[in-house]
Parts: structure tokens; sequence; C-alpha cells
């Protein structure tokens, strides 16, 4: 039967007088009630949902891989961020070195959105669905190269907005370092992103200082889809990347 | 009007308080009669896409949520409940494959078989491209309102409605949308020649618009955002910064409340802003037991 399952009751007597119009008087009281498992599935939905159910999970219900912890969506940092973006900065890389001969000398980093993690994706076995549940925007994988006095402004907006996924570089309030805790150098340099940020998402102005775009065209889920389906098992890296 | 000698009386099915008023005829009083109408207003918010319940493995959720049981506690509630209004504040699309697959069809249905009245556009709701809402759009039997896009030099002019007035029970509740600012949020593209309007100026205006309709309730679906750091225009702003709106049944954030804000409006009145978290997880239930007064002619028994 139906049941309030974790409802907080509240009544605003006396606090809810509105009286908007003549002599109204609202009495007011709100709750939460929790869609829980206990609850009756109803056939009248099921019927409408179950032909887009049976074909859609053919293809999400395939197990492509495995986490070895919950990989949770955190700022500044998080496990879920530091893997997303380590594996978009390789991808990007090594599409970078095939575009061009003498890349390997230029400084490569990755700048993801944090809003972009949508979900966690939970310790087990992980389903196509649920890569697609963590990055369910059709965003594509770009590679733009910046200018050397853009990395103040990223270190300002990272600063700013409290965190995104980044890789290949690590900030603080004073320093921007490379992964190896070196100076980062003042020098042209490569950023592997999403075609959101690079076109003004989450108020990335740095990309203003743009020279050059790639586009590879790829997704970002598929990227991490290839990833997952070739290594298997995505391990742990809480590595606090961006720090006070 | 002096004060008053109060009397009670029993007439047919309220309680009346006879009101003997020198400033009416002697030959015909008037009564002051109090109906009481109860309401119940149901809600989600940022439901994106999630049509099947959290996996079983979930690390917060597990199993939770799902527009079937949803469905069946909507059902419930109906049959309980004489006055009901089913409201969703944006972000119906994005977030799962059913969306990427079916470009937000099987949320415009499932939401139109449990009898939405209204809901707002969200910011991912622009996610498939206008053309891709307005496709989607056609399996939804209840309106959009949105009071603050002006989508005049767009595919959406004309399929969206500013505010709608809906009677239940004896009362006239209005009920209009505010939308978040697209710039930078959503790509350029995907909006196109929207035009964003501030949702200050707009909500005072939709206030006023239904307040002379005679509107017993006003209550604006937002996708603004529950409260900032900053001074971008949230729930809470809005609630502080107008008057006249009783609820505020708000998206976009994410937030959790255990029980809606109550916050002091321009009138210093109490604007409630609420707002159930995300993915059809939990579903809102705000109550208003409304007491109209109203003048009704009777025969007056006075007692000193």
């Amino acid at each position: 039967m139906f049941k309030y399952i974790s409802i907080i009751s509240l009544l605003i007597m006396g606090a809810g007088f509105t009286a908007c119009s003549f002599g109204l008087h609202k009495t007011i009281s709100g709750n939460v009630i929790a869609v829980k498992d206990s609850e009756k599935s109803t056939n009248a939905i099921d019927s409408i949902v179950s032909p887009y159910k049976i074909e859609l999970d053919k293809e999400m219900n395939e197990i492509i891989g495995l986490a070895e912890v919950d990989f949770i969506p955190a700022r500044p940092n998080s496990n879920l961020g530091n893997l997303l973006a380590d594996v978009m900065l390789e991808r990007g890389k090594n599409t970078l070195i095939t575009t061009f001969n003498s890349i390997e000398k230029t400084n490569v980093v990755c700048i993801l959105n944090f809003g972009g993690m949508r979900s966690t994706l939970n310790k087990g076995n992980l389903s196509l669905g649920d890569v697609f549940k963590v990055l369910p925007f059709d965003n594509q994988l770009v590679l733009v190269k910046m200018k050397a006095s853009s990395m103040t402004q990223i270190q300002a907006w990272l600063k700013e907005s409290n965190g995104h996924p980044i890789a290949g570089f690590k900030v603080d309030s004073s320093a921007i370092l490379t992964t190896d805790d070196k100076s980062f150098p003042y020098e042209d340099f490569w950023i592997i992103t999403s075609d959101y940020l690079l076109n003004g998402g989450d108020k990335a102005a740095f990309f203003n200082q743009k020279i050059d775009v790639q586009y590879p065209k790829l997704l970002l889920r598929d990227v991490f889809i290839d990833y997952l389906k070739k290594e298997k098992v995505l391990k742990n890296n809480l590595e606090l990347r961006i720090t006070n | 009007m002096e004060r008053k000698e109060f009397i009670k009386k029993t007439v047919l099915s309220g309680i009346a308080v006879g009101v003997s008023n020198s400033l009416f005829s002697n030959s015909s009083s008037l009564f002051l009669n109090k109906k009481s109408t109860k309401l119940s207003i149901l809600h989600t918010n940022d439901t994106h896409s999630n049509i099947d319940p959290f996996p079983v493995n979930h690390s917060k959720f597990p199993n939770q949520g799902g527009v079937s049981k949803r469905y069946d506690i909507i059902k419930k509630i109906r049959s309980e409940e004489d006055n009901v209004l089913l409201l969703d504040a944006g972000d119906i699309f994005q977030g799962t494959p059913y969306f990427n697959r079916y470009g937000g069809d099987l949320e415009m249905k499932v939401m139109s078989k449990m009898c939405y009245d209204a809901a707002t556009i969200g910011n991912h709701d622009f996610d498939g491209s206008m053309e891709g809402f307005s496709k989607a759009k056609v399996h939804a039997n209840f309106p959009f309102l949105c009071s603050n896009y002006d989508f005049k030099n767009t595919i959406l002019d004309g399929q969206t409605e500013k505010y709608k007035i809906f009677k239940k029970g004896g009362l006239k509740i209005g009920i209009f949308g505010l939308g978040v600012e697209l710039k930078a949020l959503v790509p350029d593209v995907l909006f196109g020649e929207t035009v964003y309007l501030n949702p200050i100026e707009i909500g005072q205006e939709m206030v006023s618009k239904l307040k002379a309709e005679k509107c017993d309730l006003i209550i604006c679906l937002s996708h603004l955002g529950y409260e900032y750091p900053n001074d971008k225009i949230s729930d809470q702003v809005l609630a502080k910064k107008t008057s006249g709106i009783d609820l505020i049944i708000g998206g976009h954030t994410h937030t959790f409340l255990e029980k809606p804000t109550q916050i002091l409006n321009l009138d210093g009145k109490i604007t409630l802003v609420n707002q159930v978290g995300w993915a059809g997880l939990n579903l809102g239930r705000i109550d208003f037991d409304v007491e109209k007064m109203y003048f009704d002619k009777k025969e007056v028994i006075e007692i000193k």
C-alpha cells in the first residue's frame, strides 16, 4: 500500500498567513515523498515505457568494465574527475601526435567541466548505460592550442568556480605546476577539452586566447567507452590537483 | 469599520460569522462566510530523462525513483484529494540514454499519461535543439509556461504560454514560469534567438496580471536555481525582490529540501520556495488549506 517514507512534515501555521486577497487565509503544509522501491509499478506507465526499454536495454545492459570503487564527482577534486580528465588527456595527446610531428615537446593539459559529470560510476560491473548516465551529453572532444598567458586566467577560473576536472597540471592559489611539481613553463600549450567549454560554457572565457582548434570528431563519451572496453578495470585516483 | 460583535451561527455547509453592520441597510445585513478548500500541489524538477529507477547498486539512492512508481504515488493522492495540481520545474530532458536515443518523446508521453498540469522549460530542454524540443512536445498534453523567454524569432514561437489560470474547488490558481539565463549555460546555437528577460521584472508583471484576474494563489515554476554564492538571480532572490508569489517551485540546482523554505517577500509576507532534488527521486507535496471569506446576504441574529 501507499506509504509516506522519509516524510518531513511541516506546518507553517500562522506564519502561513499571506492574505493576498480579501480575507484569504492560507494554511500550508509541505513534505517530500521519496519514490521508493516499495511503491507499486503502474501498468499504465509500464506499457508506454516497455517497447522503448526493451530496445534500449539490449544495447545498454552490456557490461563493458568494472569499477574498483565508487567514482563520485566532487569539487575541487574527485576520483571521477581525475579519471575522466586522464582518459581525455591521453586520447587527445595521441590525436595531436598523429596530427602534428613535433608535438612531443609541447605541454598538453586537459580541462573538463564539473557539471559534465552527471552521475556516479558505482563500484562493481559497469554497463554501457552506466557510462551514458555519467556522460549523457553529446559533447565533442576538442584540442585547443592556447597562448601562454591564458594559464593565469585558467588558474583564476578554477579558483573562482571551486574547481573542475583537470589533468596534466596542478594549481594552488599561488602556483601553476606540471605533474612532476615543476613550474609550468610560460609557453604556448594545448588543452584537451569539450566543445561545451570551448564555446563559452561555464564562463570559460580564457578560450578567447586560442590559437588553433582541432576537431577529431570524437564524443567524450565514446572516448571513455573505448578506454573502459580496453582497460576493463577503473582504478581509484584521488590525487589532489587543485589546492588552496 | 468599527470592531464588530461576532456571533456564531451554522449556515448550510459552513460556519458563518454574522456581522451586524450599520453601514448596510437594516433590511439586508451581510454574513461573512468562510469556505475552506484544500489544494494539493505535487511537483518534480530536473527529472532528466530518468524513466527507470536508479540501479540497485547506486551508492546513494539504490532503486529509488522511476516514472512507474511515481505515478502510483500520484494516483493514490488523486484518489484521496479533490483538488490536485501536478507541476514540473524543467530539465525534463538529458541524463539517460532514453534521451540520447529517442529525443524526449518518451518523457513527454509518460508525463502526459500522469496528467501533468503544467511544466516550464529548463536549460537542458534545449539540448536536443529547439526543433528537437518541438518534435518531442507533440507528445505533451500539458502546457509549457515560460514568462521570461521571448521565443518570437524562434521555432518555439507560439508553443509556450506566459501563464495559465487553473480552477480547482472554487479557487483560481495562477501559474507562470521563469527560466535561467541561457548564455554561457547552453551553447548559443541551441537557444538561437531566444531572448532572456529579467525574471524579477517579469515575475512581478505576472503577479500583477494574475492578481488582476483575481487569482487566490500564485505559483511560479522556476528553473532559476535555489541559491548562489554570488548575486545571480535565484529563487531566494526572486522571492525577496518580488511580492505576491505564494509558492516558487524551483529546479536547476538539484537542491534536496526537506521542507519548503520560507522567505519574506517585498511585502513582508511569506513566499515559499521548494525543490526536491532531481531525477524523479522524490515527489514534492505542498497542501494549501485556503479559507476564503465572502459576504453572503443573510438574516442576522445579534447576540449582545
